[in-house]
């Protein structure tokens, strides 16, 4: 008991001291979750686990999965909620070293992530929301920023579901639901995307499951205030995904347009998730083309591209091996104008509510391989 | 074609499909600058968006290019930056954003050359916020 409750006094401390979701793709179709929302209360995953979430952490995937070790309930099952309440809570501390090419190399240590979670349910309607610190990795100027001034909620929404579970609707801040949604949010998914940190907008969403499929219509627009942070652009978006017959497989196709004062966005695209039984590989790709004119300028029209490829290797229970290739070129008949990427991620879970991420990247800007820069990473995350 | 080689195929297309352009068409008009350079790689929540603005630099609209101007293409000269080399040998903003210094902006990986050279231009051309 003292160990918990020593453990959730550290997190009290961290969400007072330092902004990231933590939704994990590679476990869809490789265990026997089928889609993001088995797992999360969120439609399109990440943040607060449900019931069967936490059942799932502290056994199918931990690598000690066994007595109070395997306990992923909130405190390790030292209290219980009542039914109409879940709570948790995502913590994460990062040391590193980062030579971005050019200029100097730094060593890295920060808080990365504080959040709490909090979702009361009302029958069919439940209320989410989540509040923390909004991480800052700046060094000193880190020291600039008072603690009020970093406290944000990231998302917070109002979500109408009937028993069935058949489908959904939504309204307050979240992340529309668009492609692979990573953990991590320099991922050029999440980074070029409009899907990074503090960038969810304020819309309304409506989410239809079938036995095979899922579809995710979102319409939104910036927040309302400066300090909320940064949001997307006034838009919509579509995400439809489809799974084969033996849930091995998953293809997903998606749109989003955007409108800001000064620009208009649009983009196409495709996601596929692939489980290989035999191999352990667990494989996520997506393929995003885009085009983005800026309607009050003289500037043309430019045409953008991102590829996003991962295979994660699943050594054995509680331990994924993955290597990722991403590009991200936001003017493809331009010279000089892409971002390439390849990356190392070894993510270990001992055992329920803790992981140790060790990320090695190697990146270029305009492909100068004279320059390329380097980010080394040890994430240590414990969830509530 | 089965789709992690299609994806795959796209990420080499990256470094292979690009060059049809001549970069010195492109348009310096800064609310063309800030859409495609600025907003999306130094306005991000962490750095120079509204709500932070690391060294008291917002750079979330484009309203705030004569901030940018008077204090890290030309300072001491104001908004009027007819020809900032002649002030300071490349400006303050083009040292961070080389790293000539050592101290590079943005912090997580410097800006494509094209993005560079296109800002160059706008400064050498009176870096004109309108």
């Amino acid at each position: 008991m003292r160990m918990i409750l020593t453990v959730v006094a550290a997190a009290g401390l961290l969400t007072i001291a330092a902004g990231d979701a933590a939704a994990y793709p590679q476990f869809q179709l490789s265990t026997s979750a089928e889609r993001c929302s088995q797992c999360h209360f969120s439609p399109g995953g990440g943040g607060l686990l449900n019931a069967y979430g936490r059942d799932e952490a502290g056994s199918t995937i931990s690598w000690i999965d066994d007595g109070a070790l395997g306990d992923g309930r909130l405190l390790h099952g030292a209290w219980t909620p009542p039914d109409w309440l879940a709570l948790g809570g995502d913590y994460r501390g990062v040391v590193g070293y980062k030579d971005p090419g050019p200029g100097d190399a730094d060593t890295l240590l920060f808080p990365m992530q504080a959040d709490l979670y909090v979702r009361p349910t009302f029958g069919p309607i439940s209320i989410t929301l989540i509040g923390g610190m909004r991480g800052v990795a700046r060094g000193a100027e880190a020291k600039d920023i008072g603690i009020a001034d970093r406290l944000t909620s990231r998302e917070h929404f109002v979500t109408y579901e009937p028993d069935s579970g058949a489908w959904y609707v939504r309204a307050g801040r979240f992340f529309p639901v668009y492609g692979l949604r990573s953990q991590d949010h320099t991922s050029y998914v999440r980074r070029y995307l409009g899907l990074s940190t503090l960038e969810e907008p304020y819309g309304a969403a409506y989410g239809k499951y079938g036995a095979d499929w899922e579809l995710h219509v979102s319409a939104f627009t910036k927040p309302p205030s400066a300090s909320l942070g940064i949001g997307q652009d006034t838009g919509a978006a579509v995400y439809y995904e489809k799974r084969n017959e033996d849930v091995t497989a998953a293809y997903g196709a998606q749109a989003r347009v955007t409108a800001s004062s000064t620009d208009r966005r649009a983009l196409v695209g495709g996601v596929y998730k692939r489980w290989l039984e035999d191999q352990k590989l667990m494989v996520l790709a997506e393929l995003d083309a885009g085009a983005q004119a800026f309607p009050d300028t003289t500037a043309d029209a430019r045409l953008q591209l991102l590829g996003y490829l991962g295979v994660t290797y699943m050594a054995r229970q509680g331990v994924m091996i993955g290597g990722v290739v991403q590009g991200w070129d936001d003017d493809l008949l331009l010279e000089q104008s892409s971002r390439a990427a390849a990356e190392l991620d070894v993510q270990v879970f001992p055992f329920a509510h803790f992981e140790a991420h060790l990320l090695v990247r190697g990146e270029t800007a305009g492909l100068d391989l004279d320059q390329p820069g380097l980010l080394g990473m040890l994430q240590l995350h414990y969830y509530l | 074609m089965q789709p992690p080689l299609l994806a795959t195929c796209a990420v080499a297309a990256l470094a292979a499909v690009t060059g049809c352009v001549d970069a010195s068409e492109r348009s310096t008009d800064y609310a063309y600058l800030h859409a495609a350079i600025i907003e999306p790689s130094c306005a991000t929540a962490n750095c120079h968006s509204a709500m932070t603005a690391q060294q008291g630099l917002d750079l979330s609209t484009p309203a705030t290019c004569d901030d940018l101007v008077a204090n890290y293409v030309c300072p001491g000269a104001g908004a009027d930056c007819a020809n900032p080399f002649g002030i300071d040998v490349h400006g303050l903003l083009i040292n961070r954003l080389r790293a000539t210094d050592g101290l590079l902006m943005p912090q997580d990986g410097p800006l494509p050359e094209s993005d560079i050279q296109l800002i160059e231009t706008w400064i050498e051309e009176g870096a004109s916020c309108e």
